[in-house]
């Protein structure tokens, strides 16, 4: 059966279609973490982010999905809950949904409830049901319940719910065809309760054990007594429903993922894991992306070539070779890092692992004025700090929410890993142990940066303590390779996304602004005169070099970069890399490219030579290198701390409601990036 | 007789929940992920943020929290 998407409202906060006219509209409903986005993912086939890790659907998302020939319906990923009393942004906004006090209202909903802990998982399914729409419930990883020894019996827990039940595997695809043609039955049959047909024709269908006639109908507002309390009520419900489902009645013994836990959340242990697993895990990105990146780097500088040879010479020549081709190609390059980083990411996500993490650093966090709960969207800013600021919603109080914002930009995002392996590469060029030591050092550097300067907001800006930590641990689980790879292939596509449109514009334009004007003869020539240089005891190749140099500087990125050179003369930047960090102020990643333009306009490269190369072999005029170590360590810590970032800009502005937090964060960051370059410079300098 | 002590301070590996005295928004939290008054729990970690085991799920709270979680103790 084919699936069709329409439309997603994701994270990043896309706009949702509204479903086609007579279309059903089905509500995905479930705790965090048992499934629901990497169902939903394989019934749209949509790329929306998964997680084992709570918090990580925090708006809703939309899709359509054939269930048969000709019925579409309208799926709707809902934030997960625990309950629907909602006590969450997150919550509220699935509570909203589900009691049709929002734009769409339900016709059905899909439950997804957990195969491997269905104890927890069942208490929201009897609250769901008392909502009164039609229910379906997706007991998901059954495969991985099977394999733990569990072995649900799903004829038992449909007729107890009065609802239909499936198990599926959203890992594996077991059960989706049956998911989407019970979906139907459902869609066009009768409201609850639900008659379960016996499977044998001498029975009649036997009408539902609904759960609605367990609930107490007591007076529910107290919680005093744990005979009229609707939590201890619900859980004592899920707790036995879930013992009559389970066929052979054996609870699996999680005494092993105790001691893991023991280990992995000691005070010390769990720290040195921590470092370890970040440290093993961007030393295998540096590796691993090494020969790709080559590949990809010498494929660049040999298209080049390639098409200088073919095109006559002149500017089209020049605006295609250094334009586009040296500017796109000197940020595509990094593609490889990204598509492993990610899924690294999403590996040690999926595992479980991330939430012993949370337990580990919440201390050190608290400490800082930092809460529990800003470490998802802490996290999720190494991928992207946009979809991070707007995680902040799942932060209650405005100052926890504040300081996290103000602080996430700081932590280590996707574009500036071309500015961070550029570096590295350039001041490690034999030695990727100590290069990837730089990178994990640079993203050290982001977080704690991070951490001092919310410490220095909770003294000054942002008084207060952080609200203490409630965090749900979910089972580790082997993580999804599956999953993993659709993350990886969509946080690449992005990038492949903006390089094609933004970088390559910004590429043009700075490629135009280093062509024009033109110098003309006599004015290049009043120019050598100006400087006592004799034409004639110069080679033809030194004068071409000394030509082109002369070329960019006339040009008004020259003319701009002669202006601002004196403001980053104090951190070791010539002019040309000022030019970088003025034309990278939009988006960060866009520094390599202007790089990769200014220093391939210049003095003419040797054929096929990579970016790196042309960088490490520039010199000044008086032969000096341009890239000595300082400066490189000067660039990286700048990069590290300055904002470069306007869409992160407005999205700050637009949750804090404020320009005035958005001014001051790039204020901040700009002056913390200047002050710890310079700091950088003179210390290298010193010791070098 | 009985009387409660908070689990902060709270001396054992398992024992029931007494009450719980926290905003309400913590102890709607807290309830739905069924740590509700009568409940048996397990604690599996001490210290800060300290983990407990109730209704088939690990939950970590910080100190604050497990100071508003009062414990059954047998005097």
């Amino acid at each position: 059966m084919s699936t069709s998407v329409e439309a997603a409202e994701s994270q990043s906060g896309g706009a949702s279609k509204a479903p086609q006219t007579g279309e059903s509209v089905v509500a995905m409903l479930g705790n965090p973490n048992v499934g629901k986005t990497s169902i939903f993912n394989r019934l749209t086939n949509l790329l929306a982010k998964t997680s084992n890790f709570p918090g990580t659907t925090i708006d809703r998302r939309i899709g359509r999905v054939e269930i048969a020939a000709g019925q579409t319906v309208t799926l709707v990923d809902l934030p997960g809950m625990y309950s629907f009393e909602p006590s969450s942004p997150e919550e509220q906004v699935a509570h909203d949904f589900v009691a049709g006090q929002s734009d769409l209202v339900p016709d059905a909903v899909l439950l997804i409830v957990d195969a491997t802990n269905l104890q927890r998982t069942l208490f929201l399914v009897r609250e769901a049901l008392q909502q009164g729409r039609p229910t379906m419930v997706a007991v998901n990883m059954i495969e991985a319940a099977r394999r733990r020894g569990i072995e649900i019996d799903l004829t038992t827990l449909s007729r107890k719910l009065g609802c239909p039940v499936v198990g599926v595997s959203a890992r594996t695809g077991e059960g989706f065809d049956r998911l989407k043609s019970q979906l139907g039955v459902l869609l066009s049959g009768p409201a609850l309760p639900m008659l379960i047909e016996s499977g044998s024709p001498e029975c009649p269908p036997q009408p539902a054990e609904n759960v609605l006639a367990v609930v107490s109908t007591d007076d529910e507002s107290s919680c005093g007594s744990c005979r009229v309390c609707p939590y201890a009520d619900g859980h004592q419900w899920a707790s036995s429903l879930a013992r009559e489902s389970i066929r052979d009645g054996s609870v699996v013994s999680d005494e092993t993922a105790d001691r893991v836990d023991r280990f992995l959340t000691h005070r010390w242990f769990g720290m040195a894991v921590f470092a370890a697993v970040m440290v093993v895990a961007f030393s295998l990105v540096f590796w691993i992306a090494q020969v790709p990146m080559q590949w990809l780097d010498e494929g660049f500088a040999a298209l080049g070539a390639a098409v200088s040879d073919w095109l006559p010479e002149g500017d089209f020549q020049s605006l295609v070779v250094d334009g586009i081709i040296g500017g796109v190609g000197g940020v595509v390059v990094f593609l490889p890092q990204i598509l492993i980083l990610f899924f690294m990411l999403a590996l040690l996500e999926d595992s479980g692992y991330l939430s012993r993490a949370v337990v580990v650093v919440d201390r050190w966090m608290r400490r800082v004025g930092l809460p529990g709960q800003a470490f998802v969207p802490l996290l999720a800013a190494h991928a992207c700090a946009i979809p991070a600021i707007m995680a902040t919603k799942v932060i209650e109080s405005r100052r926890d929410r504040l300081a996290a914002i103000m602080v996430i930009p700081l932590m280590t995002c996707s574009a500036r890993l071309p500015v961070y392996t550029m570096l590295a590469a350039m001041l490690f060029p034999q030695n990727p142990l100590f290069a990837a030591g730089l990178f994990a050092g640079a993203y050290v550097l982001g977080m704690v940066a991070a951490f001092v300067v919310a410490f220095v907001l909770k003294l000054t800006l942002l008084p207060g303590q952080p609200s203490p930590l409630i965090l749900d641990l979910p089972h580790y689980r082997a993580p999804s390779i599956r999953n993993a790879m659709r993350y990886s292939y969509e946080r690449g596509w992005m990038f492949l996304r903006d390089a094609g449109t933004v970088i390559l514009l910004i590429s043009i334009g700075i490629w135009a602004l280093s062509t024009y004007p033109k110098l003309s003869d006599e004015q290049f020539a009043a120019d050598l005169e100006a400087k006592s240089v004799a034409a004639e005891q110069i080679s033809e190749p030194e004068m071409e070099n000394v030509r082109a140099a002369a070329d960019q500087e006339h040009a008004i990125i020259g003319r701009l970069g002669h202006a601002v050179a004196p403001v980053f003369e104090p951190l070791g930047f010539d002019w040309k890399t000022s030019v970088g960090v003025m034309t990278s102020f939009a988006a960060r990643e866009v520094v390599v490219s202007t790089l990769s333009i200014l220093y391939g306009l210049g003095p003419e490269p040797e054929e096929g030579s990579t970016l790196q190369d042309r960088l490490t072999a520039a010199t000044y005029p008086n032969g000096q290198k341009v890239f000595t170590p300082a400066t490189c360590v000067s660039l990286l810590v700048f990069f590290v701390l300055a904002m470069q970032c306007l869409p992160t800009q407005a999205v700050t502005k637009k949750e804090t409601g404020s320009w005035k937090w958005a001014a001051f964060q790039f204020g901040y960051m700009t002056v913390l990036a200047y002050a710890a370059a310079f700091v950088a410079y003179r210390t290298v300098l010193m010791l070098t | 007789m009985f009387s409660e002590v908070s689990l902060e301070h709270y001396i054992g590996t398992s024992g029931e929940i007494a009450r719980l005295d926290l905003p309400e928004a913590c102890a709607i939290r807290l309830k739905a992920l069924g740590l509700f008054a009568g409940q048996q729990v397990q604690l599996s970690r001490s210290g800060n943020p300290l983990i407990v085991k109730a209704a088939g799920g690990k939950v970590a709270v910080a100190t604050e929290i497990a100071r508003g979680i009062y414990m059954r103790v047998a005097s």
